[in-house]
């Protein structure tokens, strides 16, 4: 069997069956009505409402950090994950704690406890048509303003020292840079959503301060400054240029992420 | 409903009954309860075809039933019961009453001048799309009229059941199972095993939980179905030789399916006279064919070991077609024979899982997820270890490579799939829409969606890069030559330093090649057949000055090297002395 190891405790584990398990992370926990004193509430998880216990009390009290949602219906208060190991051997749980538990193992010299049918049997849990207020805590981002100028046909965007122009056509969209996850990898520095696929962030080099990320055909840049532009295209043997406050950048013309590396 | 519709629903329910009793007639011609069952069945749709004026069923099922009257008194006749068998097939996907050219192709099928082609047949959706819409429908109803009375629990109760609904009929739509793919293996086995004057069953091991998406059901259904016949035909001895052989007179034919982490293993085994591996390269010779590997040539397009045509082809014909589906689906086929024991193949196809529970885990700043079900266990404080300058943990006596992001230390490491990935924490356990990646990142598989504000990738560890000081200095080449030869050589020195070697026999094959991945050094030749080397340069250098670039080429040294080193070429190497200036090159 796999078991999922969790700390209750400084000192006491306990362990799920991994099979049961339906997901587990930090979620919010809300008041429900009438709330039985063995029940520490209620979560919300993939549109389900689950049961919060918590298993502080038996075994030792440390803070609730994490939860363990089961396909019982009961979401499990921990403190952390330790690990998932493989347990072949069980012995019968004995004393007290015989009560809630009826099967253990030893791992690296301590006891873990199996949580399994036992230890819920006599929990109460929410009926599933209880109403529940449940709050969206979505934090909030900066949503990239464009500047209300007339006909905006061009992007100044800034990344550390390269300043450069981008028209309006091959930029997809702007986003905060909290929109994407960090994965450093080559030239990739993370993803983002562009609509509903994954989006590569891409640079040379990390970018410190990149507070935005400009979504081209196939790739984003983070940029540590963007600016929506009225501006004035010139055509030279150079290649297109852009007039921005009397200051001339350089244009970049192609949707394409490798192209614009290069051409940086 | 009208008569007619009336009359294909009875129509189907009765073809399945038909088919299972010709399977039994086959395996026993003298089953007097098969005879009884089959001939009921024709008897009730000549009733009914007459009923609804489908005056052409209703010959053909008169003539169809006076076979199985005469057969109440003697054994069946095994060439008959697979011809009526083959009529049957022909019939089955009819919708409209038989033309005057079905009859005839009927007549034709009952006196042996016409063969049934039975490969194309259809998989049909078999899911009551009706039901899930008067569900869905009731569904929306219930939904609107909370939504009116804003009684929220209501609302939230209505939306589970919808989404509930919606999910199980998406998996009803994406997935066949393999046990319907196979549905009338066994009666083709009997079919061709009787033809052939042989004795042949077919054995199904399916796991239940083995299925495969409906987009390449009918494609898997064909190449089964080519495999299997093919066993019968190619396999399977006749009786007599097998007696003498000491094997039992009825070959097995055993077809087994199972899914293991997110891929379906199908494979289809006899217990006939193998592949003669010698026959076999002999051929391929003698038709001038260069790869000599038996187990490869099979599955090429101009080979067959038939040295006389055959209306089935010989056990060559065709593999190439099946290989050429399977990996159309992105998946593999793999052949291992053993004479005089049988042949067995093994197809491998990815099938993927719309929720799959994501174990996400952080290492460094980088949060990944890897597969739930790729995880054996995550340990923490594993015994690490230094070997020939790669890491290793040892976790019950057996070591496992470490795979890692980061070169510092790590707290726990997640055993999967014969590697140990070094993380720092984990986040959690979710259930993800999973999709694949179609970026060119050699260990990102796919990408979790809708658990953060951005999209999770998810990571094959087999790929992944190695822990150890052998990793550090692994570094990246790009070969780009027309010439195989020198190719071979400049990889195989490459390899030796321990570098990776990535190949390109053309100016394109280079360019897209240095578009798509990152590289440390380059080796160029110079006359490429679709264009210069020089000009592969300028895209190294102008993607990253910092890539050590060598001109290899046979080419006159003073016309091209000062036009090289114009560009920012590191090294001019000549043909003649590569080796020793390569490895002094990619050394110093």
């Amino acid at each position: 069997m796999r078991v999922l190891i969790c700390r209750a405790s400084e000192k006491a584990y306990v362990g799920f069956n991994v099979k049961e398990v339906v997901g587990v992370g930090q979620f919010e926990v809300y008041e429900i009505p009438q709330k039985p004193d063995n029940l520490l509430g209620a979560i919300v998880y993939d549109g389900r409402i689950y049961s919060v216990v918590a298993i502080n009390e038996l075994l030792g009290g440390k803070e609730i950090k994490t939860f363990v949602v089961l396909k019982n219906g009961f979401a499990v208060g921990v403190y952390d994950m330790d690990g998932i190991y493989k347990v072949e051997e069980f012995m019968e749980v004995e004393g007290v704690l015989r009560e809630n538990f009826e099967r253990s193992f030893m791992l690296n010299g301590t006891t873990v406890y199996l949580l399994e049918d036992k230890f819920f049997s006599n929990l109460p849990k929410v009926p599933p048509e209880i109403e529940i207020d449940i709050k969206r805590h979505e934090e909030t981002i900066e949503v990239f303003q464009k500047e209300e100028k007339s006909g905006v046909k061009a992007f100044l965007v800034e990344v550390d020292s390269e300043k450069f122009v981008l028209p309006k056509h091959i930029v997809k969209e702007v986003q905060n840079i909290n929109s994407a996850g960090k994965f450093h990898y080559g030239n990739i520095y993370g993803f983002t959503y562009f609509e509903g696929n994954p989006m590569p962030v891409v640079w040379k080099k990390p970018v410190k301060n990149a507070k935005w990320i400009v979504i081209l055909e196939d790739g984003a840049i983070p940029c540590t400054r963007v600016q929506a532009e009225d501006v004035k295209f010139e055509k030279s043997d150079e290649g297109t240029f852009a007039l921005v406050d009397g200051i001339r950048y350089k244009v970049y013309n192609e949707g394409n992420i490798g192209e614009l590396l290069r051409w940086i | 409903m009208d008569l007619k519709d009336l009359f294909f629903k009875e129509f189907k329910d009765k073809i399945s009954v038909i088919q299972k009793g010709l399977t039994k007639l086959l395996e026993d011609p003298s089953d007097g309860k098969a005879v009884e069952e089959v001939f009921r069945a024709f008897h009730t749709l000549k009733g009914s075809s007459g009923l609804v004026g489908f005056n052409n069923f209703q010959k053909v099922f008169h003539r169809l039933e006076d076979y199985l009257r005469r057969w109440k008194n003697t054994p069946a006749d095994p060439t008959i019961t697979t011809r009526i068998s083959e009529v049957v097939d022909f019939i089955s996907s009819k919708e409209m009453d038989l033309t005057e050219e079905d009859i005839k192709d009927i007549e034709d099928i009952l006196e042996g001048k016409k063969k049934v082609k039975r490969e194309s047949q259809t998989i049909k959706f078999s899911e009551d799309l009706k039901s899930f819409l008067e569900r869905a429908m009731d569904n929306l109803v219930e939904l609107e009229s909370s939504i009116i009375s804003q009684d929220r629990t209501a609302i939230s109760s209505n939306l589970r059941s919808l989404k509930k609904l919606f999910f199980d009929f998406y998996e009803k739509i994406i997935y066949i199972p393999i046990e319907e793919i196979v549905e009338g293996f066994d009666r083709y086995v009997l079919m061709d095993a009787t033809e052939l004057g042989k004795k042949a069953k077919l054995i199904l091991k399916i796991d239940s939980q083995a299925r495969v998406t409906r987009k390449h059901a009918e494609v898997l259904r064909d190449s089964l179905i080519h495999l299997v016949r093919n066993a019968v035909v190619h396999g399977i001895e006749h009786p007599d030789e097998r007696k003498n052989k000491g094997k039992d007179e009825t070959g097995k034919v055993i077809v087994r399916a199972w899914i293991d982490s997110d891929v379906l293993n199908v494979v289809v085994e006899d217990d006939g006279k193998g592949i003669d591996v010698d026959k076999v390269v002999e051929k391929a010779k003698s038709i001038g064919m260069t790869e000599t590997d038996p187990f490869k040539v099979i599955f090429m397009p101009q080979f067959s070991t038939l040295d006389k045509a055959s209306s089935k082809g010989g056990r060559g014909v065709g593999l190439d077609v099946v290989k050429s589906a399977i990996e159309s689906m992105g998946g593999e086929i793999e052949v291992t024979s053993v004479k005089g024991k049988g042949t067995k193949f093994h197809i491998k196809l990815p099938v993927g899982r719309y929720l799959k529970k994501v174990l996400v885990v952080r290492r460094g700043e980088k949060m990944f997820g890897i597969n739930l079900s790729d995880v054996e266990e995550v340990i923490s404080n594993p015994e690490i270890f230094e070997l020939e300058g790669k890491t290793y943990v040892n976790i019950e006596d057996k070591n496992y490579i470490v795979k890692d992001f980061n070169t510092n230390e790590f707290r726990k490491a997640i055993v999967a799939k014969d590697s140990a990935v070094a993380i720092d924490e984990i986040i959690g356990i979710r259930e993800a829409s999973v999709k694949s990646s179609l970026m060119d990142i050699p260990f990102i598989k796919g990408f979790a969606f809708g658990l953060y504000r951005y999209p999770v990738p998810i990571v094959d560890p087999s790929t992944m890069p190695t822990k150890g000081k052998e990793s550090i200095k692994r570094k990246r080449v790009l070969i780009v030559d027309d010439s195989p030869l020198t190719r071979i050589v400049l990889k195989r020195t490459v390899e030796k330093l321990g570098y990776e070697a990535i190949e390109g026999s053309s100016f394109e094959e280079g360019k897209q090649l240095i578009e798509k991945k990152t590289f440390d050094f380059a080796l160029l030749d110079i006359n490429l057949p679709d264009g210069s080397g020089i000009d592969l340069l300028k895209l190294v250098k102008s993607k990253d000055r910092n890539i050590k670039v060598a001109m290899i080429t046979a080419e006159d040294y003073d016309v091209y090297y000062p036009k090289a080193k114009e560009y920012g070429a590191d090294e001019f190497i000549q043909k003649g002395e590569a080796i020793e200036s390569l490895i002094r090159f990619l050394e110093e």
